[in-house]
C-alpha cells in the first residue's frame, strides 16, 4: 500500500523516524512510567514531560473497517484495504491498517504484531499490523 | 436580555441549479428576510460558515460586499457540525451585550455545484475530520472512521444492521413528507442491505449524501421579535462539548460528550430531558444518529438500535419522542460544511405548526443536536414556542 507521508516536523515525527528503523516509538512518561498516544503537550496521566520509548509492538485488534472506496487518488488500486484501531500491550490504541489478512479473517480481540512499511516520504515509515499467527 | 429566532430560509436541498456559492446564501438570505418582515439594511450582525466550495479570508465580510451591505459584526465562525448552535449562541452574545440587534445567520455549501463531488470527498478526508499525521497514512475515508465505531458498538452492544437500517428507512419516509428534502423516495430492508459497502460494516444508504443547500436564520430579541411577522420561536438554553478532534484521541469507540452539550443547555433553560417534545439529532450517518441518541440520554447504552426498530423515535403519533421529523442529514440532506443547519430551520418550523405534512403535534420545545468531527465536538440549542 502506497501511504500518504505524514507531514516531517509534525509533533509525532520522531514515531515515523523510527518506524524506518524497525522500531514501534511511542510517548512515554518518566515521571509515572505510562505511555500515551497520540502525542500531546504532556502526560495526559501526570502532566509530567513526555519522552519516547520503544513497544513491544504487540497487542489485539480493536474495531476495523474494510474501505471498498478510497479517497486518496494514489490509493484507489490499494482498495480494499483495512484500516483499524489497535490495543497495544502497553495500554494505548493506535490507528493502523491490517496487511495481509482477508476480510473475512478479521475479527476484534484478535492479537496483533507490528511490522512498517514505507510512506511516499522516504524518511518516514508507518507501523502496520498484521494478525499474530500470520506476523 | 432573551432573544428569539424570527425568521427561517431555506431551499431546495440536492443538486442546486443556482452558479455559485454566493448566491445561494444571498437567495437564503433574501427568503429570511422576507420571513421575517425584515429587509437587509436592518442586519447588523452577519455571521456565516466557511463554504469548503467557495473560501474567502474572511467569508462573512465577503457575503456582506457581495450583499452590499456594511454590518457592524461580519464574523465567520468555524464548529464542525456544532456550528449552527455556536452561531445562535453567538448571536445571543451580540444581542445581550448590545453590540447588534438583527443578527443574520447562514450556513450554506454547494459541494455539488462549487467543485466536483469527488474534489469534496478528497478534500473533506485531507482537511476533515482525518488527522493528517496519525490518521491519513493509513488511508482512512470519512465513513470508514465511522465505521470503526459502529463496529466497536456492534461487538459491545450487538448493534447490528437491523437497528442500522431502522434509523435509515425512518429518516428516508420522514423525508418523504419534506419538499426540500434531498432523497424522498422510502425503501425497505432488502434495498438497505443491497446497497453497495462503502466502509464495512456501513452501506451507502448508511451514509448522508453529499447536497447543496443549507440555509439562513434571523436572531433578534424577544422583545423585537413581538414586532415579526410569523410567530418567534424562543432560545431556552444552549450547551456545548468536546472530546477530541480526532478519533485517535478519544478515549472511548463507543460513547461520546453529546450528553454534556445537553446538560449544560438543560441546566440553563432550567428544564428536564422529559421536557423535549421533538428531538433534532445530527446524523451523518446511521450510526452517528443511533450513539448520539444514546449519548444524549434518549436511550441507555445499547438501546437505542431496538427502540428505533421498535418506532420509540418515529416522528409520527405512535412515537414516544419523535426525531428528526425532516429526514435528517441521511435524507433531508448535508449541505457539506452548512450540515445540522437543517436541523435547525426545522425545529423553527415545527414550533410555528409551520411543518405542513410532517407537523408534530403541539411541540413547546424542541432541542437541535450538532455534531462536529467524528463524535468530536457537540453543541446543543433548546428552542422553546413563545407564549
Amino acid at each position: 500500500m502506497k501511504h500518504p507521508a505524514p507531514r516531517a516536523g509534525s509533533t509525532s515525527a520522531p514515531h515515523f523516524e523510527a518506524a524506518k528503523q524497525g522500531r514501534l516509538l511511542l510517548p512515554h512518561c518518566a515521571a509515572c512510567a505510562k505511555f500515551h498516544w497520540p502525542p500531546q503537550a504532556a502526560c495526559p496521566h501526570c502532566d509530567g514531560a513526555a519522552d519516547w520509548r520503544e513497544a513491544k509492538g504487540t497487542g489485539t485488534l480493536a474495531t476495523y473497517s474494510v474501505v471498498y472506496r478510497a479517497v486518496n487518488p494514489e490509493l484507489k488500486d490499494d482498495a480494499p484495504y483495512v484500516i483499524a484501531f489497535v490495543d497495544l500491550d502497553e495500554g494505548v490504541r493506535l490507528f493502523t491498517n491490517i496487511v495481509d489478512a482477508k476480510a473475512a479473517d478479521l475479527k476484534s480481540g484478535l492479537g496483533v504484531q507490528c511490522r512498517f512499511e514505507p510512506s511516499m516520504d522516504a524518511e518516514l515509515w508507518v507501523p502496520v499490523f498484521a494478525l499474530t499467527a500470520q506476523a | 436580555m432573551p432573544v428569539a429566532i424570527v425568521g427561517v430560509g431555506e431551499l431546495p436541498q440536492g443538486q442546486s441549479s443556482l452558479p455559485n456559492t454566493m448566491v445561494l446564501h444571498e437567495q437564503l438570505a433574501r427568503l429570511a428576510l422576507a420571513d421575517a418582515g425584515l429587509a437587509l439594511k436592518d442586519v447588523d450582525a452577519l455571521l456565516t460558515l466557511s463554504p469548503r466550495s467557495d473560501a474567502y479570508l474572511i467569508h462573512a465580510t465577503g457575503l456582506a460586499e457581495h450583499l452590499g451591505i456594511r454590518p457592524a459584526v461580519a464574523l465567520t465562525l468555524e464548529a464542525g457540525g456544532a456550528a449552527p448552535a455556536a452561531m445562535v449562541d453567538t448571536a445571543r452574545g451580540l444581542i445581550e451585550a448590545g453590540t447588534a440587534t438583527t443578527v443574520l445567520i447562514l450556513a450554506a455549501d454547494m459541494p455539488l455545484g462549487g467543485v466536483s463531488r469527488n474534489t469534496y470527498v478528497s478534500n473533506l478526508a485531507e482537511a476533515g475530520p482525518i488527522h493528517p499525521d496519525l490518521e491519513r497514512p493509513y488511508g482512512p475515508s470519512v465513513p470508514s472512521m465511522f465505521a470503526t465505531v459502529a463496529r466497536a458498538h456492534m461487538d459491545r452492544y450487538g448493534t447490528n444492521a437491523e437497528h442500522l437500517a431502522a434509523i435509515a428507512m425512518q429518516n428516508r419516509l420522514a423525508a418523504s413528507r419534506h419538499p426540500n428534502a434531498h432523497y424522498r423516495e422510502p425503501f425497505n430492508f432488502e434495498a438497505y442491505a443491497k446497497s453497495k459497502l462503502i466502509a464495512d460494516p456501513l452501506r451507502l444508504l448508511d451514509c448522508a449524501p453529499v447536497s447543496d443547500g443549507g440555509g439562513a436564520i434571523i436572531v433578534t430579541s424577544v422583545e423585537r421579535a413581538g414586532e415579526s411577522r410569523k410567530s418567534a420561536v424562543n432560545v431556552l438554553g444552549s450547551g456545548f462539548s468536546m472530546g477530541h478532534l480526532h478519533l485517535s484521541a478519544a478515549p472511548s469507540l463507543t460513547a461520546f460528550a453529546a450528553g454534556d452539550a445537553l446538560d449544560r443547555a438543560l441546566k440553563q433553560a432550567k428544564l428536564q430531558r422529559s421536557d423535549i417534545d421533538v428531538a433534532l439529532v445530527y446524523d451523518c450517518f446511521t450510526i452517528a444518529m443511533l450513539i448520539n441518541v444514546e449519548d444524549l440520554g434518549l436511550a441507555a447504552k445499547g438501546e437505542a438500535g431496538p427502540a428505533f426498530v421498535a418506532g420509540r423515535f418515529a416522528p409520527s403519533a405512535s412515537g414516544e419522542l419523535p426525531i428528526n421529523p425532516h429526514g435528517g442529514l441521511l435524507s433531508h440532506g448535508h449541505p457539506a460544511r452548512a450540515g445540522g443547519m437543517g436541523n435547525l430551520v426545522e425545529a423553527v418550523m415545527q414550533l410555528r405548526d409551520a411543518a405542513g405534512d410532517r407537523q408534530i403535534a403541539n411541540p413547546n420545545v424542541a432541542m437541535v443536536h450538532g455534531m462536529g468531527g467524528v463524535f468530536a465536538t457537540h453543541g446543543v440549542l433548546l428552542l422553546g414556542r413563545s407564549s
